[in-house]
């Protein structure tokens, strides 16, 4: 059976109406003031049996590949003249595209699987986190040669520059977040102790929202390293998931009450600063606002969805657009992109499937294929809870099993 | 982190309690103590430092820590059974069963710590595991975090391979200066680097070279 791909990563520039959707190893660019897909790196998706007449006109991206795999990190050069995006993932190579003439400008081979990009303020710079816990920096220039910035010995899950470049924020399977000064990531600011997901408040950046396996966000001043907020999130999930049961909705694929809870992504607006949280096999996205008075976030609403949310991204108007995918691959009523239009009052109507902002994604994005990629990696990360020492083979003395090691200093800390 | 199952004799007497360094997940509130730890041995094996140094300096708290279960237990209980022998002595030494090169920043504060200690470090000799080596250019990032400016730490192993490795990163570090070893002959604690580890005696039996490179940890 062939499944249409969901799209696993969005990404909105913040200053122009242009939103990458990520599908496997390729992506599609959308202009999201008019609707109107871009530009595709791979020919756009058409149903035999249907007789629609006018597949939209796209530039054609060439990505050269020999081998493929899926993108897993993806970032913009965020400036008004900017032109560069560069992406990374699992076959190892890093590349950056011209966004205006739609090519790619360069491919090179990255050491280990990027987990997370970004560009510096003049764009002469990328940053890439690796599964192997170490961040590099690359010339956009391909032909110089990429610098050691910084290493964890486990590996990293997210990675973020601050938006005045004085510091890189990277977080580790080990629960730990540490900010290193840029470029000279050797120079360790702070730690701020939790966390998977990061995400900087684009109208406060001294300010850094995270989240993981845990049941609640945590607001950071990150600079000193001092935690301002814990939010517990799952309660609004677990009270969304009753009233979903109670409307008969199927939730056969949807996380349970008891399970713990993975945020998947975070997005935010700067329009009316607000906060969407995605979180693993939950149908819905978690909004929050925020209160400038007491620089604390507060759960605002919950949008429902009838599939499972992948990421999410906010345009320049304020609008939410989110990727979903069903249990099987099949076909979503809502199809592959759910479009939230901002109100007047900052509240949150979803669009129709056939509006035209959302029409020739949902008609023409995407492509068949017969494998589902890896959809949900995040919970993956999840340690196993077992005290070590309960843990299969207990190998005593210079030899320390692999799990031994990795439970340990929890350990230390627990207490 | 709670210190004061491991330093009883230096909890306050008001049983105060500090709010606990941003952990979310952890409850705040744990008794406050009158010093924090200054002194870390990392990879402290059987602990030969810790007691030399305990009675050198008696108002600096020490910590060791080993990643081997049954190395740890016979440390600790030798500590608990020197307090016993000797009231009001090794009050301000203890140890940690622990991954260094995992969990270091969890235990200390930036700037905390004004002596570390690698003695002796596991060589890894095979090119594919230098990786594990405890002394990386990452890894000493954090090392620098940890240690104030102006602190010193402490190499010495007996394969000259891994002496040079750890020399050359140390070296290549900004963060980092070598000491010369005509000022480091005067610092008190380098006779007992040398020579009151197990590791050391070993070394000393079998009539082995000893190879020590001490840095400061200076600002960029």
């Amino acid at each position: 059976m062939a499944y249409r791909l969901p799209f696993g990563k969005l990404l909105h520039h913040s200053t122009r109406n242009l939103l990458i959707l990520v599908y496997g190893s390729h992506f599609q660019a959308l202009d999201t003031s008019t609707g109107a897909i871009i530009a595709s790196t791979c020919t756009l998706y058409s149903d035999n049996t249907d007789q629609e007449p006018t597949t939209p006109q796209v530039k054609y991206i060439s990505t050269s590949d020999v081998k493929e795999g899926s993108i897993r990190a993806i970032a913009f050069h965020n400036k008004v003249d900017g032109s560069l995006l560069a992406s990374s993932g699992e076959n190892k190579l890093l590349k950056v595209w011209d966004i205006k003439e739609w090519k790619l400008l360069s491919s090179r081979p990255v050491p280990k699987r990027v987990v997370s990009i970004a560009l510096n303020n003049d764009g002469s710079q990328i940053i890439t986190a690796d599964k192997f816990g170490d961040v590099y920096s690359y010339p956009t220039n391909p032909e110089n040669t990429s610098k050691l910035l910084l290493g964890h010995v486990s590996m990293i899950t997210d990675m973020v520059l601050t938006p005045n470049n004085e510091f890189v924020i990277t977080a580790d399977r080990d629960e730990h977040i540490r900010v290193s000064q840029f470029p000279k990531g050797y120079n360790i600011e702070s730690y701020c102790f939790g966390h998977t997901q990061l995400h900087i408040l684009p109208w406060d950046s001294d300010l850094l929202l995270s989240a993981g396996g845990d049941d609640f966000i945590a607001l950071w001043d990150y600079v000193p390293g001092r935690l301002i907020q814990t939010l517990d999130i799952k309660n609004f999930i677990q009270n969304q998931l009753i009233e979903a049961n109670e409307s008969n909705i199927d939730a056969t694929n949807t996380i349970s009450e008891s399970k713990n809870i993975t945020v998947m992504s975070i997005s935010s607006s700067i329009v009316m600063q607000h906060i969407a949280i995605i979180i693993e096999k939950f149908p819905g996205v978690l909004i929050l606002n925020w209160d400038a008075e007491q620089r604390h976030v507060k759960y605002m609403q919950t949008l429902s969805l009838n599939a499972n949310p992948l990421d999410c991204a906010y345009d320049l108007r304020g609008n939410l657009w989110v990727s979903s995918s069903s249990k099987d691959g099949g076909d979503i009523e809502e199809g592959l992109i759910t479009l939230f239009l901002r109100q007047d009052n900052n509240k949150y109507e979803k669009a129709s499937r056939d509006h035209q902002l959302v029409y020739q994604i949902n008609k023409f994005g995407s492509m068949k294929n017969d494998v589902l990629p890896e959809l949900y990696t995040t919970s993956q990360l999840r340690k196993d809870p077992t005290d070590w020492r309960k843990q299969k083979n207990q190998n005593e003395d210079e030899d320390v099993p692999e799990e031994a090691t990795q439970m340990m200093g929890i350990k230390g800390w627990i207490i | 982190m709670d210190w004061s199952t491991h330093y009883p004799a230096f909890v306050c007497e008001d049983n105060s309690n500090e709010s606990s360094f941003d952990m979310p997940t952890k409850p705040m509130g744990r008794p406050l103590m009158k010093k924090k730890v200054e002194f870390a041995d990392l990879g402290c094996g059987y602990g030969g430092l810790l007691f030399s140094l305990s009675t050198l300096y008696p108002e600096n708290l020490m910590l060791g820590m080993e990643i081997r279960v049954k190395v740890e237990e016979y440390v600790r209980e030798k500590i608990t059974a020197l307090r016993l022998q000797h009231p009001g002595q090794y009050q301000n030494i203890s140890i940690i069963r622990m991954n260094v090169m995992k969990f270091l920043p969890n235990f200390f504060e930036k700037g905390q710590l004004s002596k570390m200690f690698f003695l002796f470090p596991d060589p890894h000799f095979k090119a594919r595991k230098h990786k594990a080596r405890v002394i990386t250019n990452q890894l000493l990032a954090e090392y620098a975090y940890v240690l104030r400016v102006g602190g010193i730490i402490y190499t010495i192993s007996d394969v000259k391979d891994l002496h040079e490795w750890m020399v050359r990163h140390l070296d290549e570090h900004p963060l980092f200066e070598r000491i010369s070893d005509e000022e480091a002959e005067k610092d008190p604690v380098i006779p007992i680097v040398r020579n009151e580890t197990e590791e050391g005696k070993k070394v000393e039996r079998n009539k082995g070279e000893k190879f020590l490179a001490c840095y400061r940890r200076i600002t960029n």
